[in-house]
């Protein structure tokens, strides 16, 4: 199986250029080099197809925006084909930086563990389908930031 | 230490200039590592990559690089990024970092000390200069050096050898712009400012994909686009790109028509009286040069621009020949598409700009091409207000605050001064505190001349740092045999990984860079910014600059220097600085830059200028004097709108070669890939270079896109995937290659032609023809 797999991915990876190629279950850090940075497209993109047409769409099944529409998505997020390395590369992302407090005090509203730049969307990860946070209790209050402040995490 | 500095009091003292003096140890102001921190922390620097200067704040922790996010409080992105950017912490950590000297010996390169590098550097620099004078020596640098490397490299050339042939790779993509700049305005570099991006009604892009080369700018359009729904964007272009996704008005034009297509619009706006007449009256003069002039192909070309007065009426009958219909059949683009541009341009409610790059100065007319659009724009009074003006954009972090105000092209000194003019020369030998006689009044050779003469024989001894010249040359196969012909040619490569350049090289010197030095890089709205060391460089590996300095001391010319290892920036940046001091072109001081995210020349009195030549944004003007082109003297402070034809390309298709061929850039990739193609990410976006067809050029020679073809020119012959309707989409007839891939070597196919005037090289045009493989 893990042979087969392996067959499969160096005839893709010989086939450079043949297009754009799902990677295998990336791990995180093979999709964002650092927790700071924009995710790459874990999809192939079809030739016509605007990120906006799924992404932002309610009920498309594509996750939200975690940020406001800046309309040049692919400035940021590239595709990614099946290739070799060009070279080898020693940086090792770490996890992203946790804030130095959960709450103000006992039994306010916890504060944002992360950094929130480029994440004013709270609902795109927390709200009814979680991507990486934990599910907001509440998501009804839409107005998340009145309560849970930033933490200074990450700066 | 101490038994550094006494060396040095002796050869301040005792040493003759020029006489080559050994037994120094060097040291490295960097071994010491950046300051230990526990926990990351997090500190202000500007991105590594293009022109655009994005602020960064680097998190660290003990001098190793963690992450890297977007600056909020820097107003040139306010924490924006491109994938690029937000890719930095990969840059450094390639697993092939040089960090050894390395000297060829036998035909191969072995390890050596740093001591034996930098003496036979010495050495042979000292040897050569001896042996065939100023004019046998070279150094070619780039505008990714930091302001102190290109300032380190002017005075060692110019103040110790007498050679002005010091160099960088900005002269293959801005030396039009300076020269536009020049000619137009008497100084360098832009009067309006990013701001204007955000205020603008109309964005006219002249053959530039600002989208994948200037994307956070690019951002900036979007968002000014999304808030201002009537603010149009108009792409002329020879390629759709992503940039053209964004367009409200795609304009089409063939290569090299831009001259007709921006003189055309010039002839409607006279036609239509949409000249602000009041505006050319008051700023104005016309003026002519010569015609004709020619494209740099051979050795040794030489070229003098002569200026004459012209009138205004002369200019309207110049523009007789530009009439709607001609230029329509010379560039395709319609009548009605050149009028909407002529009543775009003069419309006066309309505040409208224009940028451009690579396609405007890598162009055989680059400088008569810059000119035409400051004309569009000084006819229609579009310049020098909030959202109205022109602005030249640049590639490199510092090819404006390096190449361009330092002055590291071959006639150039500091703050727009040059080597011919002989008050320059004696304000540069009193801050050099040299006697005048030592700086030679005779242009150094400019790139591709410098690389032609290294292939005859004429120089000998060449240092090439942070570029990568074997990818980047047009025309490579002849720089490439010149480079490995040896016959006493000595090259010394200063770079952070091998490339295509350390392999030609008889010595590679390990360098640090971006944050594991301090440094400072200037940005193309004139915005100066500096970082500290936040990262400890690999050990062995040192800065561009104290390279330089170290080779400078074992020539005898270590009285130029500073010498103290904590403060030699500081103090480089300060002597440089003197120069730019109450000219218009004056840098901030060091400690602004410090407590500051840049700030933008003029700065008086801790004050930065937005708005050059504007009556209370820029100091240098007088009150009541409205606009001011203060720095053009010889016209009396006004601007030159030049009679500059329509002159063909210096090579066109044919029977034989019957394809455009343009070269170009990836948003993923950054030049020649040395650094961005060790990112994985932005690798395995892009994993290798592609040549863009037509699809109905592929169907008529029957080839699918990602088969193999064969693109050949007169000079060389490059097998490559097909891309056909790819992001970019090229015209019927038209091939694009990008450059960054030294596997598949596009200029291996291009030109060396150049403009005569800046002497800057066109890789977007030459004659190629297609073949199935």
């Amino acid at each position: 199986m893990r042979a087969a797999l392996l067959i499969v991915l160096s005839i893709a990876a010989l086939g450079l250029g043949a297009g754009p190629v799902k990677p295998k279950a990336a791990s995180k850090l093979e999709r964002q080099m650092t927790p700071y940075a924009p995710p790459v497209i874990p999809h192939p993109v079809e030739k016509g197809q605007a990120c906006t047409d799924c992404h932002g769409v309610p009920d498309s099944g594509a996750p939200d925006l975690p940020h406001r529409m800046i309309a040049n998505c692919r400035a940021c997020h590239i595709e990614q084909q099946a290739a070799k390395p060009f070279r080898g590369n020693a940086f090792k992302a770490e996890k992203e930086l946790p804030g130095p407090n959960r709450a103000t005090f006992p039994g306010a509203p916890p504060t944002i563990p992360h950094h929130v730049h480029m994440r004013e969307v709270c609902v795109a990860c927390h709200g009814k389908e979680p991507r990486h946070g934990a599910k907001a209790p509440h998501p009804e209050r839409a107005a998340c930031t009145q309560c849970h402040l930033p933490s200074g995490a990450g700066q | 230490m101490r038994d550094f500095l006494s060396r040095r009091d002796f050869l301040r003292t005792g040493a003759a200039a020029g006489a080559v003096v050994g037994g120094l140890t060097a040291i490295n102001p960097l071994e010491a590592g950046a300051a230990p921190t526990k926990d990351v922390a997090w500190e202000k620097s500007v991105c590594r990559f293009c022109g655009t200067g994005c602020g960064v704040m680097v998190g660290t922790r003990n001098g190793k690089i963690v992450a890297v996010q977007g600056d909020e409080k820097n107003p040139t992105n306010k924490g924006l990024l491109c994938i690029k950017g937000y890719s930095l912490p990969g840059i450094v950590s390639g697993q092939d970092r040089l960090t050894s000297p390395m000297i060829r010996k036998g035909g191969k390169l072995v390890k050596a000390t740093w001591d034996e590098a930098l003496d036979l550097v010495a050495r042979k620099f000292g040897e050569t200069l001896k042996a065939h004078g100023p004019e046998s020596v070279a150094m070619y640098g780039s505008g990714q050096w930091m302001i102190t490397d290109g300032y380190a490299a002017s005075k060692w050339f110019r103040a110790g050898m007498g050679s002005n042939n010091v160099e960088a790779n900005a002269r293959l993509c801005m030396a039009s712009a300076v020269t536009g700049f020049m000619t137009t305005f008497g100084s360098d570099e832009p009067m309006g400012c990013y701001e204007d991006l955000d205020l603008c009604d109309v964005l006219v892009l002249w053959g530039n994909n600002m989208a994948e080369n200037h994307p956070v700018l690019f951002s900036r359009v979007l968002e000014n686009k999304r808030k201002n729904p009537k603010m149009q964007l108009i792409d002329l272009a020879t390629r759709r790109t992503p940039s053209t996704d964004a367009a409200d008005l795609y304009v089409e034009f063939q290569p090299q028509t831009d001259l007709a297509l921006a003189n055309g619009i010039c002839h409607l706006l006279i036609k239509k009286g949409l000249v602000d007449r009041d505006f050319v009256e008051k700023h104005v003069v016309f003026k002519k040069g010569k015609t004709g002039i020619g494209y740099g192909l051979e050795d040794r070309f030489k070229f003098a621009d002569e200026a004459k007065l012209s009138t205004f009426d002369e200019f309207t009958t110049f523009l007789a020949d530009y009439s709607p219909d001609k230029v329509e059949k010379l560039t395709g683009v319609p009548v009605a598409t050149l009028e909407r541009l002529a009543d775009t341009f003069g419309n006066s409610k309309l505040k409208v700009m224009s940028v451009w790059c690579m396609g405007v100065n890598q162009h055989s007319r680059g400088t008569w091409m810059n000119n035409l659009i400051y004309n569009v724009h000084l006819l229609t009074g579009q310049i020098c207000k909030p959202g109205a003006t022109p602005m030249s954009l640049t590639g490199q972090p510092s090819a404006c605050g390096t190449v361009r105000e330092v002055g590291t092209l071959a006639h150039r000194l500091p703050a727009d001064m040059v080597v011919m003019n002989p008050e320059h020369r004696a304000l540069a030998a009193k801050i050099w505190k040299v006697p005048v006689e030592k700086l030679n009044p005779k242009p150094g050779l400019n790139t591709v001349e410098m690389f032609r003469a290294f292939d005859r024989g004429d120089i000998k001894c060449l240092w090439i740092q942070t570029t990568n010249p074997f990818v980047s040359m047009p025309n490579l196969n002849r720089y490439r045999k010149g480079a490995k012909k040896g016959e006493g040619r000595f090259i010394v490569v200063s770079d952070v990984y091998p490339t295509e350049t350390t392999q030609f090289a008889d010595v590679i010197l390990p360098a640090a860079m971006w944050v594991e030095r301090e440094g400072m890089f200037g940005n193309t709205e004139r915005r100066t910014q500096q970082w500290n060391q936040l990262a400890t460089p690999p050990k062995g590996c040192m800065a561009d600059d104290w390279q330089i300095l170290e080779v400078a001391r074992r020539m005898g010319y270590g009285h130029l220097f500073p010498t103290d290892p904590k403060t030699y920036v500081r103090e480089l940046f300060e002597e440089y600085r003197q120069f730019t001091l109450g000219n218009g072109k004056d840098v901030a001081s060091y400690e602004d830059l410090k407590s500051h995210r840049g700030l933008r020349w003029p700065v008086v009195n801790g004050k930065e200028t937005a708005r050059r030549y504007v009556e209370g944004e820029d100091p240098y003007v007088k009150p009541g004097e409205g606009i001011k082109f203060y720095k053009n003297k010889a016209d009396a402070g006004k601007a030159v709108v030049w009679l500059r034809p329509f002159e063909p390309a210096a090579e066109a298709p044919d029977k034989d070669y019957p394809l455009w061929l343009s070269t170009g850039r990836v948003i993923e990739h950054w030049h020649t890939g040395t650094m961005t193609r060790r990112v994985p990410q932005l690798n395995r976006a892009v994993p290798k270079a592609f040549v863009e067809v037509h699809p109905e050029d592929a169907k008529a020679l029957g080839i699918q896109d990602g088969q193999t073809v064969r693109v050949v020119s007169r000079r060389g012959t490059l097998d490559l995937p097909a891309r056909i309707d790819g992001r970019c989409k090229v015209q019927k007839g038209h091939l694009f290659i990008p450059f960054f891939d030294e596997s598949l070597l596009a200029n291996l196919l291009t030109l060396d032609s150049y403009c005569p005037i800046s002497a800057e090289p066109d890789y977007k045009k030459c004659s190629a023809r297609l073949e199935r493989v």
